[in-house]
């Protein structure tokens, strides 16, 4: 795998791929408001994809995806699933820099199964 | 020949089946550990199986996820249990195995706990979530440290499979007594007869048999068809509610109808 993370590469669950990890190769707690995000361990088409330079992958908090998700349901009438919603925030995040660009956005599930949380 | 090897082969020569024990390496504590393996060796033990604690057992039921996570909070690690085994190395010549989750290993470096592991007096080291189509790397450095290799059979395995499991074991093979998770349970599988007699058709690997094995009467009834018998979560259970226990009484009783 890539040079930006030989010590984070770790086994669990049968794969090989990057992963939370203390020293002593436990695995980490990790926390997400996605219930789909929160997991120690990427997986490993991604990680391959991450390693070939085919994908670059960013981060987005749990805040900026609850703030993308009531944006998209409040002016699109489109209830994103949490997991999407961190894909809309990414958007409305560059959205300014991709202003001449054709964005696709995969919106991946639907949130009706996460009103429970944000309730 | 390591000393696992050694030992089935004495035990077959008398007829008997030999017994293997699990206990969780740091629970309650490394130094109860340390008595716990020499009250199990005075006992009667053949092999012992040191379980390093992982945060996430994925093989193992409540009982063994529990003392894992005792152990973890005891501050074990890999590098402990290796300085464990260094210290009953000292004191004692019982078979000692390593039953290990893949990562801790993976992130210790394969190599490195190969060697260290046989520097230390172990005799071989089980990983439980390899299996043996990716153990290329993980072989070469346990053969090279001259450490004996353990791989789990199911009964739902096909032959082509259990081929491939037989021959990359050394010192014996372990025959997942039924599918699922580590734990007791009332009645032992009648899956894990017909699993043993096609292993033994396959290899002269001594064969043992575990998973759920936690009665006198279970441990008589897999000594009866398989050449080892490992019980694992009996033990840890005995632990949990007795840490300063009399184990080696528990084991005692567990061979007493053999």
């Amino acid at each position: 795998m890539g040079d930006d993370g030989v010590k984070n590469i770790g086994v669990l669950h049968g794969t090989m791929t990057y992963l939370l990890q203390d020293e002593a190769g436990n695995v980490l707690p990790t926390h997400s408001v996605s219930a789909g995000l929160d997991y120690p361990a990427v997986g490993p088409e991604h990680a391959w994809l991450h390693d070939h330079g085919r994908v670059r992958y960013e981060c987005v908090g749990d805040q900026e995806a609850l703030a993308a998700f009531h944006l998209l349901a409040e002016t699109e009438g489109i209830i994103p699933a949490l997991e999407s919603a961190h894909a809309v925030a990414w958007v409305v995040r560059e959205a300014a820099s991709l202003r001449d660009k054709r964005i696709l956005l995969n919106l991946s599930g639907r949130g009706d199964k996460d009103l429970g949380i944000l309730g | 020949m390591t000393r696992i090897r050694q030992r089935f082969a004495e035990r077959r020569q008398e007829g008997n089946a030999a017994f293997v024990a699990f206990v969780t390496a740091g629970d309650p504590s490394l130094d109860r550990t340390e008595e716990i393996a020499l009250e199990l060796d005075r006992a009667g033990v053949d092999v012992l199986e040191l379980g390093v604690p992982f945060s996430d057992p994925l093989a193992d039921g409540p009982v063994i996820q529990r003392a894992s996570e005792r152990a973890l909070r005891s501050g074990t690690s890999l590098a402990g249990v290796l300085e464990l085994v260094r210290r009953i190395r000292r004191r004692s010549e019982v078979p000692l195995l390593l039953f290990s989750y893949m990562n801790p290993l993976f992130r210790y470096g394969i190599e490195r706990v190969a060697t260290e592991a046989s520097d230390a007096g172990a005799d071989g080291v089980l990983v439980t979530d390899l299996p043996p189509e990716e153990a290329d790397g993980w072989l070469g450095a346990a053969r090279r440290a001259d450490l004996d290799t353990i791989f789990l059979a199911a009964p739902t395995s096909p032959d082509a499979r259990l081929q491939r499991v037989a021959s990359s074991s050394r010192g014996f093979v372990y025959a997942v007594s039924r599918t699922g998770v580590t734990g007791e349970q009332g009645v032992l599988s009648l899956d894990a007869s017909p699993l043993v007699c096609r292993l033994k058709k396959m290899t002269q690997v001594p064969v043992a048999i575990g998973f759920g094995i936690s009665t006198p009467e279970q441990v008589a009834a897999a000594a009866a068809v398989a050449d080892g018998v490992v019980v694992g979560s009996a033990l840890v259970r005995f632990i949990e509610e007795h840490p300063g226990g009399d184990v080696g009484g528990q084991v005692r009783w567990l061979k007493s109808a053999i």
